[in-house]
């Protein structure tokens, strides 16, 4: 059942990006929603299953705005960084199971590990979509609003889940 | 052996990167619109249905200033209209110029999806080849150019944007001959570049860039845009302009497909 509501949960974020969030770009940004699957995703997943399932909504977002490899090249390597990127923050003996929540590592870590997925993805993502063109100062602007704008929403969206008792 | 096999379920996460991530960079390096592979037509109807059933709600917003603008064009239609049909009567039988077959045909779509953040952007239509669309075919909106054809399926079609510096319009002054090529370089959706231009053409600052008619794509005389600025040329022999696009990429809603009943073989 819960394998379900987390499916739902996955297709519900990338619904939302590719027919909402892809529209509303500021200085070329846009809010990456589909970061949160890679915030809350249980720690107790194998990692090779985590890596493929980046891959796979790296793809689906992919086919939606018609630039095949680029999302699955970025979110495979995000969730590839993911646990490392976790216990930097975290040590590992204090998060075995579950999802890494505000509640549960605290505001300092959570927003310390928040940061650095975005970095992390938005430097692939758009180091990755500029090799076929560059223009510098475009393209650290528009990292620099993704990065902003999904660091805001994301942290505002988990504060609002937390009263929902799960 | 053994110790191979513990090399790899040691290193699993390491491996299961590498894999997808070689997977997707040889998927990105091979996307080009042109040569997609017959699978991926088969996911892209399938997105095609969900963007058309979201642009269904989509489509709703901003009616107001569309109607606007296609109001205003109808004016300047009928205000042109009128004035032909008057030098017409003065000419020769009018009737028997009407009854002519017409070269061009205009095909109505919707933009079911639409991008201008992309390095390279598209927009999907939702007529296919079942409509008569088909690859290299122009679209234009009741503002100016949107792009050219670039893949079909049955019932929806992709179309690459002028947004993509991929794509190459031949286009000119509207009062010259001379022509040149207007490109997208990538920077603000509202503006291109019209490069290659000679240096003898006559030009101010706010004259209307015209589609040239020497492909099969467009017909002469669709709108583009306007000249907002000369900017400098890679080389001192031609012109190159900024030219603000008539277009505005961020609300296209409808768009015609031009279909050139009698195109050249060549």
């Amino acid at each position: 059942m819960s394998v379900l509501i987390t499916f739902l949960w996955i297709v519900i974020c990338i619904a939302l990006q590719v027919l909402v969030f892809n529209h509303l770009p500021l200085a070329g940004g846009v809010i990456l929603l589909y970061l949160y699957v890679a915030i809350k995703m249980p720690v107790e997943v194998s990692r090779p299953l985590q890596i493929l399932s980046g891959f796979l909504i790296g793809l689906v977002i992919d086919i939606f705005c018609n630039t095949l490899g680029l999302h699955a090249f970025a979110f495979t390597t995000t969730m590839w960084m993911r646990l490392p990127l976790l216990h930097m923050f975290v040590l590992a003996e204090d998060i075995k199971t579950g999802e890494p929540t505000l509640q549960r590592i605290g505001f300092q870590s959570f927003w310390r590990f928040l940061l650095s997925i975005l970095i992390v993805h938005c430097l692939v993502l758009y180091l990755t979509e500029a090799f076929t063109l560059f223009c510098f100062l475009n393209l650290l602007l528009k990292i620099l609003s993704s990065i902003v704008m999904t660091f805001v929403f994301l942290i505002v969206l988990e504060l609002v889940m937390r009263r929902k008792p799960v | 052996m053994q110790n191979l096999f513990r090399f790899f379920t040691r290193n699993g996460p390491f491996f299961a990167w590498l894999v997808l991530a070689v997977l997707s960079l040889v998927l990105l390096l091979q996307r080009n619109p042109y040569q997609r592979s017959v699978w991926f037509g088969s996911a892209n109807r399938v997105s095609g249905e969900v963007y058309a059933a979201s642009n269904m709600v989509s489509s709703y917003f901003g009616l107001r200033t569309i109607n606007e603008d296609l109001l205003h064009r109808l004016g300047q239609l009928e205000e042109e209209n009128l004035l032909l049909r008057q030098h017409l009567r003065n000419q020769q039988d009018i009737d028997s110029v009407l009854l002519t077959p017409k070269p061009y045909r205009y095909v109505v779509a919707h933009v079911v999806q639409n991008s201008i953040t992309q390095a390279e952007n598209f927009l999907t239509l939702d007529k296919g080849t079942a409509d008569g669309i088909g690859v290299g075919m122009g679209v234009a909106d009741h503002n100016g150019i949107v792009g050219q054809v670039a893949k079909t399926s049955e019932h929806f079609s992709l179309v690459i944007s002028v947004l993509n510096p991929k794509l190459r319009i031949s286009s000119c002054l509207k009062n010259s001959e001379s022509i040149g090529s207007l490109v997208w370089d990538g920077n603000s959706p509202a503006y291109a570049l019209l490069s290659d231009v000679p240096r003898n053409v006559p030009f101010e600052l706010g004259d209307t860039v015209i589609t040239t008619g020497y492909s099969n794509t467009f017909p002469r005389g669709v709108p583009v845009g306007r000249i907002c600025e000369e900017m400098q040329a890679e080389d001192n022999n031609f012109l190159c302009f900024r030219v603000e696009l008539f277009t505005h990429f961020d609300r296209i809603n409808n768009v015609h497909v031009i279909t050139n009943t009698n195109p050249c073989p060549f």
